[in-house]
């Protein structure tokens, strides 16, 4: 991979949105966002994503739905679902590439977005 | 005979005859003895008239003979002093003669008669007067013709009275004879119908009794067979009373216990024996189950109200002093004719139904918080999570500024953190005592529990106030209680569904102080079939996501704080689905309770509409 990720974060709390934008533009990624599902499938769609940071519980359509329609446009695009949810549905978990809490803390977000660009990126 | 219905009519009918008949037979025996003594009394007369002119003609012989004699002494004599007889004789005689032409005809003497009788004692008196008239004559003178001839005239008038007398004689021995005769016969008779009225009377009174006792035994049996009946269901009565699970008490107009069932008489420790005729209220002690005070006479409110029944709750305190939380139901017990005749008290201990109560309403309070945490968790996290990131960047960052910035929204944050633990909290911490509550801010912080859950499912929530409301309770319970209605609404509504909260003053509708919260919602409305149970305790339409619980204890806080709970279909409006309409007084029953340190008054409910639903089973008494 020589060029710099690019990440698509999806999330209807703006602020922690865009903190997280921070964050992840701070260890050097470019960082798209999108409030709602419909709005970040459209970005995917348009820009070169290489992971999706995705919220579960969003209103209208949730971070399981929003990762169905992406893995139908690209099924191996790396998809880190953070859920503020103990426990989420069997079949949303086998959807993305790795679930995790929300509030655990700027380095694990960090830690696992590399993670799951690793899985999918060490093949290509 | 025996086979004609009995009856006390036909009892009454025979008895009658029985004495009826004897006394006609009697009546008409008198009737013919009254008119046989009559007969025989009209002979007695005859015989005694006839006696009477036999007296009569007799007395006019003596006179005429005196008369006789005179003259013939005064003819030997030639002394007129022997005619003193003759002459006081005479008007005697004039005086019977005038009587005798009088004669009843039952003498048997006719007016020819009489008038020869006459004739012959006038044709001696003109002879007599013929002597009188001549010169008294010289006793010597006096010849034997001149004698004999008055002594044959006078023979003719004897023969003359002679003649009479027997004719007088023969008439009253006649009359006499038919006197003895009938008197004989009449004997005769009477014996004889005596004798026959006897038998007849005999035979008949028998018939007539043997009947009177058939009829008397069938009544007899017909009485035995009822009175076995009546003991019969006496018993099955009483046996039923005895084998219910409920106390039932049994008590007079005069409010003195006429009955109790066994399981009256071990709930209140009295025996029926020592209960019997005491004063209900001394029997059956109830009191208020929170503040003890005695609930006055449960028959006072029964009086001039119909038969329905009241229904009270209390604890009950035996009399060694135990105590069971009781449900009471008071009914007025109706005669025959359909007046009052005491009432009836019945009761069953429901101790264990009460704990069994307060577990539930605890466990719902847990489910409450259960159907929140999804929520909260996600409340919490999401600050969590940007305070998390935030702390990460302060310690990158090299930017005082920046740093500062930062610094200020993880505050922000960690606030709203701290909003929404308060508000999860504040379901649990209650005061107590019922304070001044701020219906507005209430539903605010339950809106803002339930954001999430309503934003996830993209459900649109309006709430509109009218006027600043306040109503006096306890924050936590009514903070369930909305939780619980808002959540279910939002539930029905389904995603992308619409909630409306409309708080209202009461007053504006009916002149009843207080307020009306209403939550409607654009859901399906409520099935026919689940509306009559709606606020039965497991009652769920949510299959594993529900208690049940939820409308019950609802119920039960609104009531406490003197409110109702209504829900409806809407019919109007944009919303057709449910409609729940919580009324809660101005300030509520319980707190005025308390303060003026006597039972709650039972407060009706303001909604009028035929369309919506009441509860149909007992909500808790949330404590």
């Amino acid at each position: 991979m020589s060029r710099v990720p690019t990440i698509l974060c999806i999330d209807d709390e703006v602020l922690g949105l865009e903190i997280r934008k921070v964050v992840l533009e701070r260890e050097g990624y470019v960082v798209h966002t999108a409030t709602d599902g419909p709005a970040g499938i459209r970005i995917f769609r348009q820009q070169p994503i290489d992971a999706v940071v995705l919220d579960f519980a969003m209103p209208g359509m949730n971070g399981g739905a929003v990762a169905t329609a992406l893995r139908e446009i690209r099924p191996n695009i790396p998809i880190l679902l953070l859920s503020a949810y103990l426990t989420l549905p069997q079949e949303v978990q086998q959807m993305v590439t790795l679930v995790a809490n929300k509030g655990d803390g700027a380095l694990a977000l960090l830690r696992n977005v590399k993670k799951i660009l690793e899985i999918s990126g060490e093949p290509s | 005979m025996t086979d004609s219905p009995v009856g006390l009519r036909e009892f009454n009918r025979v008895v009658r005859t029985t004495l009826l008949v004897p006394v006609t037979v009697l009546a008409l025996l008198a009737g013919l003895l009254v008119w046989q003594v009559e007969q025989a009394l009209d002979l007695r007369q005859h015989s005694i008239v006839n006696a009477r002119v036999s007296d009569q003609l007799q007395t006019l012989e003596q006179r005429v003979t005196d008369q006789e004699t005179s003259l013939r002494a005064y003819q030997l004599t030639g002394l007129p002093s022997q005619l003193v007889p003759y002459n006081s004789a005479a008007p005697g005689i004039e005086a019977t003669l005038a009587q005798l032409h009088h004669l009843p005809a039952v003498s048997g003497i006719s007016d020819t008669h009489v008038n020869k009788l006459e004739q012959d004692i006038r044709t001696w008196q003109t002879w007599a007067s013929g002597v009188l008239e001549q010169p008294a004559p010289a006793p010597e003178a006096v010849t034997a013709a001149l004698t004999q001839q008055g002594k044959g005239i006078m023979d003719g008038v004897h023969q003359d009275f002679q003649d009479a007398l027997g004719i007088a004689a023969r008439e009253r021995e006649g009359y006499d004879t038919k006197l003895n005769q009938r008197v004989s016969r009449f004997l005769q008779f009477v014996l004889a119908l005596a004798l026959a009225a006897g038998i007849t009377i005999g035979i008949f009174a028998s018939s007539r009794l043997q009947r009177v006792s058939n009829t008397y035994e069938l009544a007899l049996e017909e009485l035995q067979e009822r009175n076995a009946k009546v003991t019969a269901s006496q018993q099955l009565l009483s046996t039923t009373l005895e084998s219910i699970g409920d106390a039932v008490i049994s008590v007079t107009k005069e409010g003195k216990i006429r009955f109790m069932n066994a399981v009256a008489q071990k709930l209140t420790g009295w025996p029926l024996s020592a209960a019997t005729g005491q004063p209900v209220g001394d029997v059956l002690r109830l009191v208020h189950p929170q503040t003890h005070h005695p609930i006055g006479d449960v028959l006072e409110e029964l009086n001039g109200s119909s038969a329905m029944g009241l229904h009270h709750e209390g604890t009950l305190i035996a009399r060694d002093g135990s105590d069971y939380a009781v449900d009471a139901n008071v009914s007025t017990v109706v005669d025959a004719d359909g007046h009052p005749d005491g009432s009836v008290v019945v009761f069953r201990d429901v101790t264990e139904l009460r704990k069994a109560e307060v577990t539930l309403i605890a466990n719902e309070k847990l489910a409450v918080t259960g159907r929140l945490a999804a929520s909260i968790a996600h409340e919490i996290h999401n600050p969590l999570d940007s305070v998390a990131n935030l702390h990460f960047l302060i310690s990158q960052e090299a930017d005082p500024q920046r740093r500062s910035d930062y610094l200020k929204l993880a505050q922000q944050e960690l606030g709203r953190t701290l909003q929404i633990s308060r508000a999860m909290l504040s379901l649990y911490r209650e005061s107590p005592m019922p304070v001044q509550v701020n219906l507005e801010e209430l539903i605010g912080s339950v809106l803002l529990l339930l954001d999430r859950k309503m934003r996830d499912q993209n459900i649109q929530v309006e709430q509109s106030f009218t006027h600043p409301v306040h109503v006096y309770g306890f924050p936590g319970e009514l903070r369930q209680v909305f939780t619980n209605l808002i959540a279910n609404a939002g539930e029905a509504a389904g995603p992308n569904g619409h909630v409306r909260i409309l708080v209202r003053p009461a007053s504006q509708l009916d002149g009843r102080a207080g307020t009306i919260v209403e939550i409607a919602d654009s859901g399906r409305g409520i099935a026919p079939h689940v509306e009559k149970k709606l606020f039965q305790p497991f009652m769920t339409t949510k299959g594993e996501r529900g208690t049940g619980l939820g409308l019950w204890v609802s119920l039960g806080i609104v009531q406490k704080h003197g409110g109702t709970v209504r829900i409806s279909n809407s019919t109007e409006g944009d919303l057709r689905g449910a409609v729940v309409r919580v009324y809660l007084p101005e300030r509520s029953a319980q707190a005025k309770a308390e303060e003026e340190d006597h039972d709650a008054p039972l407060i009706a409910p303001p909604f009028e509409s035929a369309e919506e639903w009441a509860f149909t089973s007992r909500p808790p008494a949330v404590t």
